[in-house]
């Protein structure tokens, strides 16, 4: 029985580990409007995961020479940005890319972001792949 | 002569020990009663700045309430979140409610060009002011904001600084402060009380 057991607990184990896959979908990306001469934007999306869990990895977006997921940390009033290595997306949650919260950081702006205008970005993620989308550029002060 | 030279080297020695201690030992003890309203009461007072044309502009000039805001121009959220918040609800209450100020605590990187071109991407009045680090540094300590430049993996760096807001009166007394993750109608309140 206990012989039984053990030769069973690989395979047990492996179920536990792949569970259903991802089934991810990225809505309403957006940007806000920089400045001529500022190097970093922000961009905020909201992720819909239907499926099992995946983590978002990484960024790119051809308008930025890099594209980092950020975190502020508010301490008694201080706010720090920080990167992330990655960001959970549990399973049949819905997480959001948010103002003042985690949000994908571009860095080395190519060209101002315009209001108005769609920029192309690509969300990484550990298992449902790379999503290739674009996100539409808000004035500074539309939301 | 070398005697007279050593005692009066000496004296230098004692006169400056005397400096440092003075400059050094820790300020007299404040009554505890007044001790907790004594930061609040202390919170900003005149300054003078450089704004975005590059001249001087001295907080007289507001003539208004005013809520001031410190940030960088290479903050790409929580600055310009901000600002958006501030000009959002100051479109409720009326244009000429209160004046929006953004103090850059980055001065190195920001210029009066830099801090013009941020502030101008709002589509109402934002005064953007920045100066030199010791002008920066004063306000700073005026209003008790924190900042620190962090480095970035990748090189650069951004810097952690205080994100609340404080409103002040039309008199440049100190009202009270917003916090980004307080709702709008409390925040509408404050407003309205710094600019009765």
């Amino acid at each position: 029985m206990i012989n039984a057991l053990l030769r069973l607990t690989p395979l047990l184990l492996v179920a536990a580990c792949s569970p259903q896959p991802p089934a991810i979908e990225v809505r309403d990306a957006w940007a806000r409007a920089t400045a001529p001469g500022q190097a970093s934007g922000a961009v905020y999306a909201t992720i819909v995961n239907k499926g099992g869990a995946d983590r978002l990895t990484g960024a790119a977006s051809e308008r930025a020479r890099t594209a980092m997921i950020h975190s502020n940390q508010a301490e008694d009033g201080v706010v720090k940005m920080r990167m992330l290595g990655e960001l959970a997306i549990p399973a049949g949650t819905t997480v959001a890319l948010a103002p003042g919260a985690t949000h994908i950081m571009l860095g080395g702006l190519t060209t101002p972001l315009v209001a108005g205008e769609r920029i192309a970005l690509t969300l990484r993620f550990a298992r449902a792949g790379s999503i290739n989308g674009s996100a539409i550029v808000t004035a500074p002060g539309a939301r | 002569m070398a005697r007279v030279r050593l005692i009066l080297w000496l004296l230098v020695g004692i006169a400056l020990v005397g400096m440092v201690w003075l400059a050094t030992r820790p300020p007299p003890v404040a009554p505890t009663q007044s001790s907790s309203e004594t930061p609040l009461a202390s919170i900003g007072g005149p300054f003078t700045l450089t704004g975005s044309d590059g001249k001087p502009f001295a907080s007289a000039r507001l003539g208004k309430p005013f809520a001031i805001f410190f940030g960088f121009t290479h903050c790409p959220d929580v600055c310009p979140t901000t600002l958006a918040r501030l000009t959002r609800l100051r479109r409720l209450l009326g244009k000429d409610s209160f004046a929006i100020v953004f103090v850059s605590v980055d001065p190195e990187r920001d210029g009066p060009v830099e801090v013009g071109a941020y502030t101008k991407l709002f589509d109402s009045p934002v005064i953007g002011l920045t100066g030199t680090p010791a002008q920066i540094e004063q306000v700073k300590r005026q209003f008790a904001v924190y900042s620190a430049k962090a480095p970035m993996p990748g090189g650069g760096y951004t810097v952690d600084h205080t994100a609340t807001v404080f409103l002040m009166d039309r008199g440049g007394q100190f009202v009270a402060t917003l916090a980004p993750e307080e709702a709008d109608p409390v925040a509408l309140d404050k407003l309205k009380r710094a600019a009765s």
